[in-house]
């Protein structure tokens, strides 16, 4: 291996290890499962190692690097959504009601399609901006601000006034 | 947050604030994340050595049949001594980008000979290790699509899906909400050594029900799924337990074991030495334009794809 080589595995070594921590939290709160959430940084770090020469001269990997997430997730969902419409019994039987059953934040942002549940994330916990979602999702601006405001509504529904708990449900 | 869109109510933002906080608590009750990068590195070279080695592979191919096309027109109408020149010849090209590695030199050559020729040979053997297992089942099992199989019998047509996907991928997923899979349960393959999940779930509005057995082989996933012929509306002609049987054939697990092998060859492989100068095949653009702010978003259409499938080659996430 040349020196340019090395010099570049340790360059994405060293962000792997420094920005690993942020996308975790990121894609737990996309997918709601820590396990998962260690797997998606992985596919993430991933790519990002196989494109290197090229995510590394981004000015704002970091962005870089929250898209490949996102888009990931998005991906995976889609993959599950299509196997859940295979294997999926049509008429579910309903849960049984459960009155002590805890609110959580996880819950209740589970109970968004994924692709709000990505603007919700990106919007409110990235901070991003209005036209910065909508260009990651590739979607228009109007979407964005129709679907975390319907988004936020729900959340509302959901959580009401119940005490919330942010445990992993 | 910056950039509050007009239409964004005082109580949305009230909400959104409160959001936000949840989240963050969320967040910080996570426990810090183990160190994955060696494991991502591995992942990514991995990744880089089958792109490029599908994608050279599949320049071979093109090579050869333009090879084969030039026999054959000199066979038609030309001599043996006679060297076949096109009537016109191909206008010269600065485009760059549609010209994803270097010009083909011999030692990349000879390996993407070898990729391109076992892209196809893997998949003859796999459907043949498939038929073998699956057969009696379901009919002679042949490659269907790009990266699945099917199975014919009495005029049906039953799609298979078998990956060996490295790493620690999910197994098959019992449908949520729980209860909703006719069959999700553990079994066991080759005489209780390998523990598995198969899951049966689907129905008629669905076309049909679904087989699905999957199972952890040293450090890959294995997935095998039997779907409906969802034309017909008609479920496979497969138990649950004939497909752990199927899956713990002798056939299908040396096959396995192959591709487990190969994958942890083509992982031994460096790309770096292998490829050393090449470009990267349609690598993400990270664009200044697309990345010239913190929180802007980047342009990596080719980066991301199914986890590790033995099928990838680095497509988009949204293909």
């Amino acid at each position: 291996m040349s020196a340019t080589a090395r010099r570049r595995d340790r360059d994405f070594e060293e962000y792997a290890r420094a920005g690993g921590q942020r996308l975790y939290r990121t894609a737990y709160l996309l997918c709601g499962d820590r396990e998962h959430a260690r797997d998606l940084v992985q596919s993430t770090l991933a790519r990002l190692f196989q494109h290197w020469h090229r995510a590394s001269r981004a000015e704002h990997l970091d962005a870089y690097a929250r898209t490949v997430l996102t888009r990931l997730f998005l991906h995976e969902r889609r993959r599950r959504l299509r196997d859940l419409l295979a294997h999926a019994r049509p008429d579910p039987a309903p849960a049984a009601p459960r009155p002590e059953l805890r609110v959580t934040l996880m819950a209740a942002l589970g109970q968004l399609p994924p692709r709000a549940r990505a603007m919700v994330v990106l919007r409110y916990w990235e901070d991003l901006s209005v036209s910065e979602v909508a260009a990651q999702l590739r979607c228009s601006e109007s979407t964005v601000k129709s679907q975390c405001s319907r988004s936020l509504t729900r959340l509302r529904t959901v959580l009401g006034d119940a005490h919330v708990y942010t445990a992993e449900y | 947050m910056h950039d509050t869109p007009p239409d964004d109510t005082s109580h949305d933002d009230a909400l959104a604030g409160e959001l936000r906080e949840l989240m963050e608590r969320a967040a910080a009750g996570l426990a810090p994340l183990p160190d994955l990068t060696q494991e991502a590195v591995r992942l990514g070279r991995r990744r880089r050595f089958r792109a490029r080695a599908a994608v050279v592979g599949a320049v071979t191919g093109v090579l050869a049949a333009g090879g084969i096309g030039s026999a054959v027109l000199a066979g038609a109408g030309g001599t043996a001594s006679q060297p076949v020149t096109p009537a016109v010849a191909p206008p010269p090209t600065t485009n760059t980008a549609t010209v994803p590695f270097p010009a083909l030199s011999p030692a990349p050559l000879a390996t993407a000979t070898a990729a391109g020729v076992s892209e196809a040979a893997l998949r003859a053997r796999t459907a043949n290790a498939l038929t073998q297992a699956l057969g009696d089942l379901i009919g002679p099992v042949s490659p269907h699509g790009t990266d699945l199989f099917a199975g014919r019998t009495e005029g049906h047509v039953f799609p298979v899906t078998f990956q060996v996907v490295p790493g620690k991928d999910t197994l098959v997923e019992c449908p949520e909400p729980p209860g909703t899979a006719l069959v999700c349960r553990t079994a066991h393959l080759s005489g209780d050594r390998i523990e598995a999940r198969v899951v049966v779930s689907g129905g008629a509005l669905w076309g049909g029900q679904s087989v699905s057995v999957s199972y952890r082989y040293v450090n890959s996933t294995v997935k095998l799924t039997v779907g409906p012929d969802t034309d017909a509306r008609v479920s496979p002609p497969v138990t649950a337990d004939q497909l752990v049987a199927a899956a713990g054939a002798s056939a299908l697990l040396a096959e396995v074991k192959r591709e487990v092998k190969e994958a942890v060859a083509a992982e031994l492989a460096d790309p770096a030495a292998d490829f050393a100068g090449g470009a990267s095949v349609a690598p993400p653009d990270p664009s200044p334009n697309s990345l010239n702010s913190p929180n802007s978003s980047a342009s990596p259409n080719s980066s991301v794809s199914d986890t590790g499938s033995t099928n990838e080659t680095g497509g988009t996430p949204d293909e």
